[in-house]
């Protein structure tokens, strides 16, 4: 065991526990703006509901798993550390920012919705 | 046995490909069909036979790409691989499969939608005419 597979073992249950968790509370909060964007069609919903949950687990845990390659050789405990909080760091930045993205096209459908009845 | 690692990654490899793919298109074609009554107007033989035949298509071209790319280059038959290379060249191969598989979904998701606006403007069209 070099520091580098210590390093992969600590990292990955941490981003796939993240991940997993997010999803799950935008699947349980989203389901609501659907409904509303569908005209309360709950069977179709719940339908695009899992098909997103899906795709976003695969491109995200694939993203974050694809990390792994493009690893810095790890020497010390210390850059351990360093080197797992800028990635995870780096991750969650970029899920934040692809949430608030979200937030922004649910906002803008709703309205456009809006104005269109 | 010369160069067992590459074998083990092989056999790491494809199970979870093949598992991956079959999960994903039992998902997307078990909520697909939905969409597939829409977009034919509920004439329901039509919709699940094309359905099945989406679905024999998605298993074709995933698990078909995921064997094209399973070959890891660049290491001669002598050489003894690290646990550590192993990992990367295996996360590098998981995840880009992971990547294309999310991408192919939103793109099916896509056609879904796109095949139900269309068949309801055309629905629209001919009750209009009507």
């Amino acid at each position: 065991m070099n520091y580098n597979l210590i390093t992969y073992c600590i990292y990955l249950p941490i981003i796939i526990f993240i991940m997993v968790k997010i999803g799950w509370l935008f699947y349980k909060n989203g389901e609501v703006f659907l409904l509303n964007l569908f005209q309360n069609n709950s069977e179709l919903v719940k339908s695009i509901n899992n098909l997103l949950l899906i795709g976003y687990y695969l491109t995200n845990i694939g993203y974050a798993i694809i990390t792994i390659a493009y690893w810095e050789y790890v020497h010390s405990a210390i850059e351990m550390l360093n080197s797992l909080s800028y990635t995870i760091g780096k991750i969650i930045l970029l899920l934040a920012l692809m949430h608030y993205n979200n937030i922004f096209w649910l906002k803008h459908l709703n309205k456009s919705k809006l104005l269109n009845q | 046995m010369e160069n067992s690692k590459i074998i083990i990654g092989y056999i790491i490899y494809l199970p979870i490909v093949i598992f991956l793919t079959i999960y994903v298109s039992k998902l997307l074609f078990k909520n697909g069909r939905l969409f597939m009554i829409d977009i034919f107007r509920g004439k329901e033989d039509i919709a699940l036979a094309t359905n099945k035949l989406f679905e024999i298509g998605f298993y074709l071209i995933n698990i078909g790409f995921a064997l094209y790319i399973m070959k890891i280059y660049g290491y001669s038959s002598n050489y003894e691989m690290s646990n550590q290379t192993l990992m990367e060249i295996l996360s590098k191969k998981i995840g880009g499969f992971t990547i294309y598989l999310g991408i192919m979904l939103f793109f099916n998701l896509f056609l879904f939608f796109r095949g139900r606006k269309k068949s309801r403007r055309f629905t629209t069209k001919t009750t209009k005419v009507i």
